[in-house]
C-alpha cells in the first residue's frame, strides 16, 4: 500500500463536496449580514460549504435524472457552475474578504482526527451495512436515476432509502472514475473531521463558550458514544445526517439567542423572528437535507427541543425566578410547548383507538395510557404554574413517581451486571423482553445495542453531574443537557415508554434516541466548571 | 467548628478530587483507542472495529475490505455482462454489487436473503458448500436451471456467473462456509461453468447454461 493511498479520491471529494459550496457560501455571506454572523466560525463555514455542495449536487442529479441523462454529464455541469461562481466571486472580490474565526486550538484536533482516520480507513473490512449503501450508490450511478425500479443488491424490489448521500457518492464515482469502496474509504477521514467540527459548533451554540465546545469535541473523539461517535463509520448516510443535525442545532441555538422580542407575546416573537429570515432559511435547508439523507435525525431534532421544553417547564414549576431569563419562558415557546403536548396527546389517543385492545390486555392498556397520562399531566402542570404553583408542583411530583414506577429495575441493574440481562426476543438487533405488571411481554433496548459501552461509565457520570448542575445552576444549557439525559435513561429503562414509542414510530431501532445523551459535552462542561471554580478559589485566596 | 479557612480547603479539595475522578474516568473510557491488542482480539471474534485506533492501519482495510480487488473489477467491467446476477461468497458478493453493474444472490439475512425464498433455503442448506458430494452437485445444477426460468418469469436479473475468491488473508472468509470449502467448488466448477477471468485472487466462471454473450 502506498503512503498516500486514494489521493485522487481525496482530491475529487474536496472538489465535489466542498469547492462549489464554499463559493456559494461566500456569495451568501456578502449578501446577508445575518448569514455572515451565523457563519463566522471556521467550522460553520466548512460544514455549510459541505451542506451547500450536497444540496447543489442533489439538484444537479435531479435535473439529470429528469432529463434522462447519465450522471457522468454532471462533470461538465459542475465545472460550469464552478467557473461561473469563481468569476462572480472574483468580480465581487468575495474570496479576498474571507476571514473566518479560527479556534487555533481546535484546528490540530481536526487535523489529527483526519490523519488518524486517513490511516484507519472506513469500516469496510467487515461485511457491514456499508456495502449495502455502496451497492445502492453504485446502482444509482449506473441507472442515472435517484429512484431505482429494482432492488440494488439482489434485483428484487427493496425498501425506499433517502438517496441524497448515495446520489452524491454516485456522482463523485461517475465523474471521477473512482470505484465506490475507494471513495468510501477516503471520505471516512473527511467525515470524521466534519463530525468533530459539527459537535464543536453544537457545544458552542449551547454553552456559548469556546473552551467547553473545544473540550466537548475532544471528548467526542475520545469517549465511546452511542453510535454517533463511531469515527470509522463516518461515511454512512446516518453519520452525514448527524453532521447536519449537530449543525442545525447550532443554527437554531444561534437563532434563539439573536431573536430579541421586546414584548412577551406569541405574535411579537413571530415578528422578531421574521427579521432573521436568513437564519430560518438556512435551518429549513438543513432540515430538508436531513429528510433526503436519513430522516431519523429530523425526529431527533424535534425530540431534543420537546424534551428541553419539558425540562424548562419542570424548572419553571419549581423555580420561577430561575428560568425567567431563558427563552423557554417566553410566551412563544410556552405556546409552542403546549401545542407540542396537545399534538402528543392527540397522537396517543389515535394510537390507543387504532390498537383496538381487548379487555384483558392490561399491560398494553397501560402502555398506551401511560404516555397519555404523562403528557396530559405536563400540560396541566404548565397551565397551573402561575396561579396554582403548589398543584402544579404536585402534578410534576406525581409524574416523576409514575415514571420511576414504570422502570424495569432488573433491566437497569443489568447495565452494570450483564448476567442479569433480560431474555432477547430474537437476533442481536432485536430488543430484550420485559414482563409487565400484568404478565404481558413488553420490549426494552438491550444494553448490548451499542449502549453499554457508551453509558458505562461516562454516560452514567454525565447523567448525575448534569442533573446536579441543572438543579444548582440557573442556566438553560444545563436544563437542555440534563433533560435530554434524563429522557434517555427513561427511554432505555421504562418498558411502557419504550413499547409506546416503538408502536408509535413503527421503527425497529428506537434505542437510537439514546444519542440524545450528550454526555461528552456534559463531561467537558463539568471539567471546565471545576477548573474555573478551582482557579477562582485560588485567586480569591491570593487576593 | 470549621473555620472559613477549613471551608476554603474543603472546597479546593472537592474540586481537585472531582477533577482527578473525571480525568480518571476519561482515561479509563478512552484508553481502548490506544490498545493494540484489542484490534487482534476483535478480529478473532469477528467484532467490528467501529472506533478509531492509533494502531489500526490501512493494511487491515486492504486485506479484508475488498480494496485489493479494485483492479480486478476494472478489468471485469469489460468482461461481465451488465445487469446479470452472480453467485459468490457473501463478502465477494458485496464487493461485486458495489463496484460492477451486477446483482448478487448471497447476501446477509437482513439485506433480503430470504426475499428470494429458494436462494435462502439453498444457502442455508449448505449444498453449495459441499458441492463435491454428487447429490449436492446434481441438486445445485438443477437449482441453477430452475433459477433461469424463475428469473425470466419474475423479470429479475438472471444468474450468469459464479465467482470463486481464493484470497486467504480476508478475515471475512473465515466465517463463510462457501469460502472455507472453495476447494470443493474448484474441483467441480468446470462441469457446469467456463473460466472467463482469472486474476490473482478472483476466478470468474460463466455458467455453461447461460446464453452466449459477446464481450
Amino acid at each position: 500500500m502506498p503512503i498516500f493511498f486514494h489521493s485522487e479520491a481525496h482530491l475529487w471529494i474536496a472538489y465535489t463536496l466542498f469547492f462549489n459550496g464554499l463559493l456559494l457560501n461566500r456569495l451568501f455571506s456578502e449578501r446577508s449580514s445575518q448569514y455572515e454572523c451565523l457563519m463566522r466560525p471556521f467550522e460553520a463555514q466548512v460544514i455549510m460549504s459541505f451542506a451547500l455542495s450536497l444540496g447543489l449536487n442533489g439538484v444537479v442529479l435531479v435535473v439529470l435524472d429528469q432529463l434522462a441523462l447519465p450522471f457522468s454529464y454532471a462533470r461538465n455541469v459542475l465545472f460550469l457552475i464552478s467557473g461561473f461562481l469563481l468569476l462572480y466571486t472574483a468580480w465581487k472580490k468575495n474570496l479576498l474578504n474571507w476571514r473566518p474565526q479560527f479556534n487555533l486550538l481546535a484546528l490540530p484536533l481536526y487535523f489529527v482526527m483526519f490523519v488518524v482516520l486517513f490511516y484507519n480507513g472506513g469500516m469496510i473490512d467487515q461485511v457491514s451495512d456499508a456495502w449495502w449503501h455502496m451497492s445502492l450508490a453504485n446502482k444509482i450511478g449506473l441507472a442515472g436515476s435517484l429512484t431505482l425500479e429494482q432492488g440494488h443488491l439482489t434485483g428484487i424490489s427493496d425498501r425506499y432509502y433517502p438517496p441524497l448521500w448515495h446520489g452524491n457518492l454516485a456522482l463523485i464515482s461517475e465523474i471521477s472514475d473512482q470505484l465506490l469502496p475507494a471513495l468510501w474509504n477516503a471520505f471516512t477521514a473527511w467525515g470524521g473531521a466534519l463530525k468533530l467540527m459539527a459537535y464543536y459548533l453544537f457545544g458552542l451554540g449551547l454553552f456559548k463558550d469556546k473552551k467547553i465546545a473545544l473540550l466537548g469535541a475532544v471528548m467526542f473523539a475520545l469517549l465511546p458514544g452511542l453510535g454517533n461517535s463511531y469515527m470509522r463509520v463516518s461515511a454512512w448516510p446516518s453519520h452525514i445526517s448527524y453532521i447536519i443535525w449537530f449543525f442545525s442545532l447550532y443554527v437554531i441555538l444561534h437563532f434563539l439567542d439573536v431573536v430579541n422580542s421586546k414584548e412577551n407575546t406569541f405574535i411579537s416573537y413571530c415578528r422578531a423572528s421574521f427579521q432573521y429570515l436568513g437564519v430560518v432559511v438556512v435551518l429549513g435547508f438543513l432540515l430538508l437535507l436531513i429528510i433526503f439523507l436519513h430522516q431519523f435525525e429530523l425526529l431527533l431534532f424535534v425530540c431534543v427541543f420537546c424534551v428541553y421544553f419539558i425540562g424548562g417547564s419542570v424548572r419553571r414549576c419549581f423555580d420561577l425566578e430561575a428560568s425567567n431569563a431563558t427563552y423557554v419562558n417566553h410566551a412563544f415557546f410556552i405556546m409552542l410547548y403546549r401545542l407540542l403536548l396537545v399534538g402528543l396527546i392527540v397522537t396517543s389517543i389515535i394510537v390507543l383507538i387504532n390498537k383496538q385492545l381487548k379487555i384483558g390486555e392490561y399491560d398494553y392498556w397501560l402502555v398506551l395510557s401511560f404516555p397519555l397520562f404523562i403528557f396530559f399531566a405536563l400540560l396541566a402542570a404548565d397551565f397551573l404554574v402561575n396561579n396554582h404553583r403548589k398543584i402544579s408542583q404536585s402534578i410534576i411530583i406525581v409524574v416523576m413517581v409514575v415514571l420511576f414506577i414504570s422502570i424495569d429495575y432488573q433491566h437497569f441493574a443489568s447495565l452494570f451486571r450483564p448476567e442479569l440481562e433480560l431474555p432477547r426476543s430474537g437476533s442481536h438487533e432485536h430488543p430484550v423482553m420485559s414482563i409487565g405488571w400484568f404478565g404481558m411481554q413488553l420490549v426494552l433496548p438491550g444494553w448490548h445495542l451499542q449502549l453499554r459501552e457508551g453509558l458505562l461509565w461516562s454516560g452514567v457520570v454525565a447523567g448525575i453531574v448534569s442533573f446536579y448542575l441543572a438543579v444548582s445552576k440557573r442556566s438553560p444549557e444545563w436544563i437542555f443537557v440534563s433533560a435530554n439525559i434524563v429522557f434517555t435513561w427513561f427511554l432505555c429503562t421504562s418498558p411502557y415508554f419504550y413499547q409506546w414509542l416503538t408502536d408509535v414510530l413503527q421503527y425497529h431501532s428506537v434505542w437510537r434516541f439514546a444519542i440524545l445523551s450528550f454526555h461528552q459535552l456534559a463531561i467537558a462542561a463539568f471539567i471546565v466548571c471545576l477548573v474555573r471554580r478551582l482557579i477562582m478559589l485560588i485567586e480569591v485566596r491570593s487576593v | 467548628m470549621t473555620t472559613a479557612y477549613d471551608n476554603y480547603l474543603i472546597k479546593i479539595f472537592v474540586c481537585v478530587i472531582g477533577l482527578i475522578c473525571v480525568f480518571f474516568l476519561v482515561f479509563l473510557d478512552s484508553k481502548f483507542h490506544f490498545d493494540k491488542n484489542l484490534i487482534e482480539l476483535k478480529k478473532t471474534v469477528n467484532s467490528a472495529q467501529r472506533h478509531w485506533n492509533v494502531f489500526f492501519g490501512q493494511g487491515h482495510v486492504y486485506e479484508s475490505g475488498g480494496l485489493k480487488h479494485l483492479e480486478d473489477f476494472r478489468k471485469l467491467e469489460g468482461i461481465i455482462e451488465p445487469n446479470t446476477a452472480v453467485f459468490a461468497d457473501i463478502a465477494t458478493s458485496y464487493y461485486m454489487a458495489s463496484s460492477l453493474p451486477v446483482y448478487v444472490r448471497n447476501v446477509n439475512r437482513h439485506h433480503g436473503r430470504y426475499k428470494s425464498y429458494e436462494w435462502g433455503s439453498l444457502l442455508s442448506s449448505n449444498i453449495a458448500c459441499y458441492i463435491d458430494v454428487p447429490n449436492n452437485l446434481k441438486h445445485f445444477k438443477e437449482f441453477l436451471s430452475y433459477e433461469e426460468t424463475r428469473a425470466s418469469a419474475k423479470k429479475i436479473a438472471p444468474i450468469r456467473y459464479l465467482i470463486i475468491n481464493v484470497d486467504v488473508y480476508n478475515v471475512n472468509f473465515k466465517y463463510d462456509c462457501l469460502s472455507q470449502t472453495r476447494r470443493a467448488m474448484l474441483e467441480v466448477v468446470d462441469s457446469f461453468a467456463k473460466l472467463v477471468y482469472e486474476g490473482k485472487t478472483l476466478q470468474v466462471y460463466r455458467l455453461r447454461t447461460a446464453p452466449v454473450y459477446s464481450y
